[in-house]
């Protein structure tokens, strides 16, 4: 790039960040992200990791089913673990998987509809017939059947996520480049002389990748709660802590009935907010990229 | 007798960053069996114009001024009123007929649709019997009466659509650039068939266009548009021929005449872009695209004024019937 | 004379549509061509044919280098890519051909000379912010970068606002007598073909009926399709309309014999008929120039003054006639591919139109 393009860029780029940070509800979901990020990051820091071990629990004298106290702000559930730590430590495995799922998906999801899209013909037809069998094939079963033949582990569960969410990106990056494909500027960069990989990189990728971005962001809210839902019915991994992980024990235990609030609510309320935050992103994110609003 | 009287017309547009003057003072009138030409480029607010006569503008946009058909205040009717009025009274003809047609209806349906509606058919079988009667008199061939839009051909779907116009038989058809996108065989189709139902019906027209030569052939009486405000009005023959404000000038120029040496090889245009009506210049908004301005043209606001001695007032007509030659430079006065 | 686009016999098929039928024209370096003609004659398929982004079902089309031969178009918005920034645009063609050496000099050459400046203003806009004739003053320029030998430009004012029409066609035009380039514009507009062409082409389903010189074309209109279309012009007063009926052509649906005997005016008017020019007729003789006859016969060879045919296709000689017209000098530098024009040199020519100097050309290889 040369420098009137890169300065343009630059400001282009700046702009949109100020008009974002300008937007409540982009403002709320950033800050939000960026509190549960650190939380996560800062793990070690905030939760001793012993926590999370039944024995150790026991031996530094945790009681069972502990309401929130001084040592313990979360309490305890049933096997005496420290329900703070599992809430520090399980944000770590849903936020990852959430964002590492949503990769997948979207790097998966992607490559399927740009070439689905912009070759068309043969090629086109067969890729969506495979996109249509994995739209239709039930979520749950698919992934229970993935767990037991793979294992539960984090990584399979990321596979099943990814594997099961690509097709709808895919359908929606394919109408968006199909659109892009028929516009007048691809006409001419072919007149030029252009190759398909230069089109497809200068022209298509770059009128697609608001789309994708809004779409991703939308995607993640929904891999969490997927992960959530896995662990909850017991296929993700059980060495790890999770907040999905957490709702399961804690049904299973019938914290419910012992009125254990404190360890059903955090991740309950975690899982909620999160999902938010990142639906407001979206948003945002969808507003800022529809041209049409730009100045009016 | 006049069917169409707009006095003083100001239409504002409200949006977010601010008001935006679409019309800014218009005066203009059409007689019965008579035909108004009203010219201009993008943004002048001709199509404005159109939208409010039949009071079709977005919610919330300021409108003052009067807008008389056949004596009758549109501006001061209640909805009940108005949707009478609507499309018996006057009709539209849109541009873009492909958009303007809904593309999974057939198209006999959608010509019957105004007729229903207003009653002026009782029955769906008459209506139906109506909707040949206006495909012939459009020359469509009654047999695309089950079509869908999109298996007609550009130029059939403006037919239909001046059929739809003509559904419920109003007195005032305002055509909104009805030719442009058309084949230039096509457009002198559809210009002869409004030139017969003017003629056959008595059919009173407001032809909006950007095209200045097409309008010559068609209206008796040419308005061009500039910024929001009339710029110059007279006989369309004279106003093309000899035009006196030279935006008017220009625009002729545009569609240069075939034959004419002065024009080969030489083609005429004006530097800049027609004004953007939120910014509009100061003094006279032509001033900065004008080959003849001087310094105050920059300063001076212009009204329209009649030239050539004629009555003034703005609409009359001499004994004769011609109307006035009116134009809004402060070069062309009333010398 | 430099000729710099040279197409002989091209045809351009889609499934069962012809939309180019049989067209060979050359376009000269320093002069204006107008292509003109309703939707559905071809012309905007022949034109992309001769730009290379549509392949040809037959015949041949020779333009030296791709690079030579640039394209304008007729949407300047859609024409550009709203996330590129101006200069990105204007220098897209050097970068696929990898030529960066001093590329910001040639972008800001080419902006200038497409009538921007200073350039460095507009190479940082999008192009949402500039308006809809800095644009098409965009697309010249990622054009002319190029420095091409010849441009396509394809109904390069009709989305414009009237007022600014005139400066895009200067700019045209000035390119052309500055620098030796040649223009071939496709359009429906007479007027436009009037203001800057030196030539003009009319095409009707795939064939061109009638070229030559702008003057002799619309002064003297041979072809009743070309008469019909100059008579609906507006303002033109020394003819009567003829407002042709029916729909512009389908190219699926070549009609028999005269291609345009559906719409021929004269064919309506019986007075064809009355000059012996019945289709049955026609069928033999095919004198109209839009002819298509059945039975692949082939019209005699007649050498222009001084050139050999271009393809060296020699036939027997058209049934019935015995005379061949003389093309005029200048029709010579329009390259005829081999076969002469059959038009007899008498006072009426087929049509029952007039022949004073002789502008059309048949293009007819009945080679199908």
């Amino acid at each position: 790039m040369t420098s009137p393009t890169m300065q343009r860029r630059l400001a282009s780029t700046t702009n949109v960040l100020v008009r974002f940070w300008r937007s409540r509800p982009g403002r709320i979901g950033l800050i939000v992200l960026v509190v549960f990020g650190a939380m996560a990051l800062a793990a070690p820091l905030l939760a001793d990791r012993s926590g999370l071990d039944a024995v150790a629990s026991r031996r530094a004298g945790a009681p069972q089913w502990g309401s929130p106290s001084t040592w313990w702000p979360l309490g305890t559930d049933h096997l005496r673990r420290s329900v703070w730590a599992q809430f520090v430590w399980g944000s770590r495995i849903s936020l990852f998987v959430g964002l590492a799922a949503t990769v997948v998906t979207i790097a998966v999801g992607t490559l399927v509809g740009v070439t689905a899209g912009f070759f068309g013909g043969r090629l086109d037809g067969v890729l969506m017939r495979v996109t249509e069998w994995f739209l239709v094939v039930p979520f749950l079963p698919l992934a229970i059947v993935l767990a037991t033949v793979l294992g539960r582990s984090v990584w399979n569960i990321i596979f099943v996520i990814g594997v099961t969410s690509w097709p709808s990106t895919a359908r929606l990056v394919r109408a968006q480049v199909l659109t892009v494909k028929q516009r007048l500027f691809v006409d001419r960069s072919r007149s030029l002389g252009a190759s398909s990989a230069y089109i497809v990189r200068r022209h298509i990728m770059p009128n697609v990748s608001g789309l994708i971005l809004a779409n991703a962001t939308l995607a993640v809210p929904i891999s969490i709660l997927t992960e959530t839902t896995l662990s909850f019915l017991g296929l993700g991994d059980p060495q790890r802590a999770s907040w999905g992980k957490m709702l399961n024990d804690a049904f299973f235990e019938s914290a419910i009935t012992r009125n254990a609030w404190w360890y059903f609510l955090p991740p309950g309320l975690g899982i909620l907010v999160v999902v938010l935050a990142f639906t407001l992103i979206g948003q945002t994110l969808e507003q800022l990229a529809d041209p049409r609003l730009a100045d009016r | 007798m006049t069917l169409l009287e707009v006095s003083d017309l100001t239409v504002t547009y409200r949006s977010r960053s601010g008001d935006v003057p679409a019309v800014r003072g218009v005066s203009l009138s059409v007689e019965r069996g008579g035909s108004l030409g009203l010219a201009g480029e993008s943004g002048c607010g001709k199509s404005t114009i159109a939208g409010a006569i039949l009071r079709l503008l977005p919610p919330g946009t300021g409108v003052t001024g009067d807008i008389l058909l056949d004596g009758d205040d549109v501006l001061a009717m209640n909805p009940g009123q108005l949707r009478a009025v609507r499309w018996t009274k006057t009709a539209i003809v849109f541009q873009g007929a492909l958009h303007a047609l809904n593309p999974v209806q057939r198209i006999a349906r959608q010509i019957s649709e105004p007729m229903l509606l207003h009653q002026t058919q009782p029955t769906k079988r008459s209506a139906a019997t109506r909707v040949h009667e206006l495909l012939e008199q459009v020359g469509l061939p009654p047999d695309r009466a089950g079509a869908y839009p999109h298996q007609l051909s550009g130029g059939q779907r403006q037919r239909v659509l001046i059929a739809m116009a003509l559904a419920c038989d109003p007195d005032l058809l305002i055509a909104d650039e009805p030719t442009t996108a058309l084949d230039v065989m096509v457009q002198a189709q559809v210009l002869q068939l409004l030139g017969s139902l003017r003629v056959e019906r008595g059919l009173s027209m407001i032809f909006i266009t950007h095209d200045l030569s097409v309008l010559t052939d068609v209206c008796d009486h040419l308005a061009v548009m500039y910024a929001g405000r009339i710029v110059e009005e007279g006989p369309s023959g004279t106003v093309f021929t000899d035009p006196q404000h030279p935006y008017t000038g220009a625009l002729a120029a545009a569609f240069p005449t075939i034959g004419d040496p002065a024009s080969r090889m030489r083609p005429a245009g004006l530097g800049g872009d027609p004004p953007d009506p939120a910014h509009l210049p100061t003094g006279c908004p032509f001033h900065p695209r004008c080959p003849v301005a001087e310094d105050r043209c920059a300063t001076t606001d212009v009204r329209l004024t009649p030239i050539g001695g004629g009555i003034g007032g703005g609409l009359g007509a001499d004994a004769d019937g011609v109307r006035d030659r009116l134009a809004a430079c402060v070069l062309v006065g009333s010398t | 004379m430099n000729t710099v686009v040279t197409v002989d016999d091209a045809h351009v098929r889609f499934g069962d549509a012809e939309a180019v039928d049989g067209v060979s024209l050359e376009v000269h370096a320093g002069e204006v061509l107008a292509l003109v003609g309703e939707s559905g004659s071809g012309k905007t398929t022949l034109v992309r044919a001769i730009q290379g982004i549509q392949s040809l079902s037959g015949g041949s089309i020779e333009v030296g280098k791709q690079r030579d031969v640039q394209m304008v178009f007729q949407d300047p918005t859609g024409a550009l890519n709203p996330r590129h920034t101006i200069y990105e645009i204007v220098a897209e063609g050097l970068r696929i051909r990898r030529e960066r050496a001093d590329e910001k000099a040639k972008v800001a050459t080419a902006l200038s000379r497409a009538g921007l400046r200073p350039p460095e203003r507009f190479m940082g806009l999008y192009p949402h912010e500039i308006s809809g004739g800095q644009r098409q003053r965009v697309v010249i320029a990622g054009a002319m970068v190029m420095e091409p030998k010849v441009l396509l430009a394809d109904e390069p004012v009709a989305s414009l606002d009237a007022s600014i029409r005139g400066e895009i066609l200067a700019l045209m035009r000035e390119l052309v007598d500055e620098s030796g380039l040649a223009i071939v514009a496709v359009t429906h507009d007479l007027g436009l073909a009037w203001n800057i062409a030196d030539r003009i082409a009319v095409m009707y389903l795939g064939r061109i009926v009638e070229i030559g010189d702008t003057e002799e074309v619309l002064g003297g209109p041979q072809h009743p399709y070309t008469r019909a279309l100059l008579s609906v012009v507006p303002e033109i007063d020394r003819m009567e309309p003829q407002v042709l009926t029916g729909e512009p052509p389908d190219p699926r649906k070549i009609p028999s014999g005269c291609r345009f005997h559906p719409r021929c005016p004269l064919v309506a008017s019986g007075e064809a008929e009355r000059l012996g020019f019945s289709n049955a007729v026609a069928a033999r003789t095919s004198r109209c120039v839009s002819f298509r006859p059945p039975d692949h016969t082939t019209w005699p060879v007649t050498p222009l003054t001084g050139q050999p045919p271009r393809s060296q296709r020699r036939s027997a000689a058209a049934p019935g006639s015995g005379q061949t017209c003389r093309h005029d000098q200048r029709s010579a530098g329009l390259g005829f591919s081999g076969n002469g024009c059959g038009f007899e040199e008498s006072s009426r020519s087929s049509c029952g139109g007039r022949i004073r100097r002789h502008r059309r050309v048949r293009r007819d290889r009945s080679t199908r």
